[in-house]
């Protein structure tokens, strides 16, 4: 089966500036490369609170959803996070798929973005009841973002 | 502490209301009556009033049998003090004979020994009536009201059997149903549409399950908001008398209904209103109105509380609190209003699940919030409400018209 070509980091941007007007982003330079840094708040409902997010995303290399604001780790109080990569500059990274859910043919506007408010939901419900009900694969060990396989 | 909203948009906050009041409906909810429940009652008078029926001392004259109270306005909720959590049901037994055919005690006990014939194990006597207590096998007590047609005042209503004093008591619990039922019925004027869920019937069903079914709050039409709003209330207050072990000291629910009642009519009807829950917050902030609740003079200079029966000439519901022994219950009235009051207040401006469900289990009780916060997370991955979400940076995840979300699974460690 043929391998679906990758979106541009061009064509991300400008659907990232599509579907969410109210974020920002550009594309620069980064010791991955080229690299695209887009900046928005998110919430998971109209109920829920607004996190200040960052997507990080280098040529070839998996994106990266960062929580900027606000602490999670304090939120969180001495419980670890769910479902995080190591940090990145101090700020948590956000594991939001598996292997197979997701390539470099897909817009991160309708995929990364939208995983990212659900699991905003769910650390919002786990915050109360320490239960996690979004599911997911809990056996693998946390890989820090520098040593990800491009997928 | 919980996060306060700053800097948001009418829209925003609009939609947010929205979403806060169908999250009440869905908790207010699980006080209803199920449909199950509802055609136990009927199926329960029907077969009291045949039994009745063939009491020899009542064959002169026509029985009729049917709620009263919190199930025949439907306002039900469940109190927490009942060891099953079951429900009261209130049902008025009209005997139509004149005051002078019988005693109100005769009444009281010839009903009583017919009860006994086939409900001798689970009967006891209350004040003004009996209680059958079905508690463990179906979740209700039964509290037969005696009562016969009485004119009082000019108005006819009925009058129940206050045995102990062998005396007959004024009451209109019918009139007391429509006048709740008449001002409900009449709903506010929104600046933006909401749903409501209509209902039929002198029972209204419910189907429960919905609260499964419909994931997402903003979508959830709530019943009519004078019900809803005296649910809340009197949910609200079984919480804050139960956590302080002081259930057998709480407002009664016809004061608070009473209360409520007039408010809805004197500053809901025919105004404008941005969202059903600022319906709410305005029932919530007139709970201590000093021209509905009043504190007046009395003849011998002595200040007293006054509230009215809308459906009974001069009868004070408050009058209890006038007397010594339960002057403290007035205090106690005020102190649990002001907390829920707050609690309103605080609901509009809670923004985050994780600030909100603890918020409303404090008020409501967990056992009541929590499974409809979990109903409402488990749902956003279930498959039936996969193909219906979407996502919008304003709304966040939601069932409206939006991007859909592709499925993926969660790495990492838990």
């Amino acid at each position: 089966m043929m391998k679906a070509k990758s979106l541009p980091l061009v064509v991300q941007l400008m659907l990232l500036r599509k579907h969410i007007p109210e974020g920002r982003g550009q594309i620069g330079a980064s010791r991955k490369g080229r690299q695209l840094r887009w900046f928005q708040a998110i919430r998971p409902h109209v109920l829920g609170a607004v996190y200040q997010i960052e997507l990080q995303y280098a040529e070839g290399h998996r994106p990266l959803v960062l929580v900027i604001s606000p602490d999670l780790q304090a939120l969180a109080g001495k419980r670890k996070l769910p479902h995080t990569f190591r940090e990145v500059n101090g700020k948590p990274s956000l594991c939001l798929w598996f292997r197979g859910d997701w390539d470099f043919s897909q817009p991160v506007a309708t995929t990364v973005i939208p995983w990212a408010a659900e699991w905003f939901w769910f650390f919002e419900h786990w915050l109360v009841t320490g239960e996690w009900l979004g599911g997911g694969r809990h056996d693998t060990p946390i890989t820090p973002p520098e040593q990800s396989v491009a997928i | 502490m919980s996060q306060l909203v700053a800097n948001e948009s009418l829209q925003e906050l609009s939609r947010r209301q929205r979403a806060v009041t169908g999250l009440l409906e869905l908790i207010a909810r699980t006080c209803d009556l199920t449909p199950e429940q509802q055609a136990d009652i009927r199926r329960h008078y029907t077969e009291k009033i045949e039994h009745l029926k063939k009491c020899t001392w009542l064959q002169p004259y026509d029985l009729l049998l049917e709620p009263q109270g919190s199930v025949s306005y439907d306002v039900t909720v469940r109190p927490i003090e009942r060891k099953h959590s079951e429900h009261d049901v209130d049902l008025l037994l009209t005997v139509k004979a004149h005051a002078s055919a019988f005693r109100p005690d005769e009444l009281h006990r010839e009903i009583g020994n017919q009860l006994r014939l086939a409900y001798r194990d689970i009967m006891s006597p209350i004040r003004y009536g009996w209680q059958l207590d079905y508690a463990e096998s179906e979740r209700f007590h039964f509290d037969i009201i005696a009562a016969i047609p009485y004119m009082h005042k000019g108005q006819f209503m009925v009058a129940v059997t206050d045995w102990k004093n062998s005396d007959w008591k004024p009451s209109n619990p019918m009139g007391f149903r429509d006048g709740v039922l008449h001002a409900a019925a009449q709903l506010p004027l929104l600046s933006v549409p909401e749903e409501f869920s209509l209902r039929e019937g002198h029972i209204p069903m419910v189907n429960a399950r919905e609260v499964v079914v419909v994931p997402l709050p903003e979508n959830t039409p709530m019943k009519m908001p004078l019900q809803r709003g005296i649910q809340l209330t009197k949910r609200f207050r079984e919480v804050w008398f139960a956590r302080r072990r002081a259930l057998t000291r709480k407002t009664p629910s016809i004061i608070l209904t009473t209360i409520l009642w007039q408010a809805y009519e004197r500053y809901v009807i025919g105004r404008t209103f941005s969202s059903i829950l600022e319906v709410l917050q305005t029932l919530a902030d007139h709970l201590d109105d000093s021209t509905i609740l009043r504190l007046e003079y009395d003849v011998r200079g002595k200040l007293k509380y006054v509230l009215p029966n809308p459906t009974v000439a001069d009868e004070n519901l408050v009058e209890r609190w006038n007397g010594p022994e339960r002057a403290h219950e007035a205090t106690e009235y005020y102190q649990w209003v002001k907390d829920y009051q707050a609690f309103v207040r605080s609901l509009a401006k809670t923004q985050g699940l994780n600030y909100l469900q603890p918020l409303l289990g404090e008020a409501l009780g967990r056992e009541l919030v929590d499974p409809v916060f979990r109903s409402m997370t488990e749902a956003v991955r279930s498959t039936p409400t996969r193909g219906t979400l979407g996502y919008t940076t304003a709304l966040g995840l939601t069932s409206a018209s939006a991007m859909a979300v592709p499925r993926h699974t969660y790495d990492g460690h838990l």
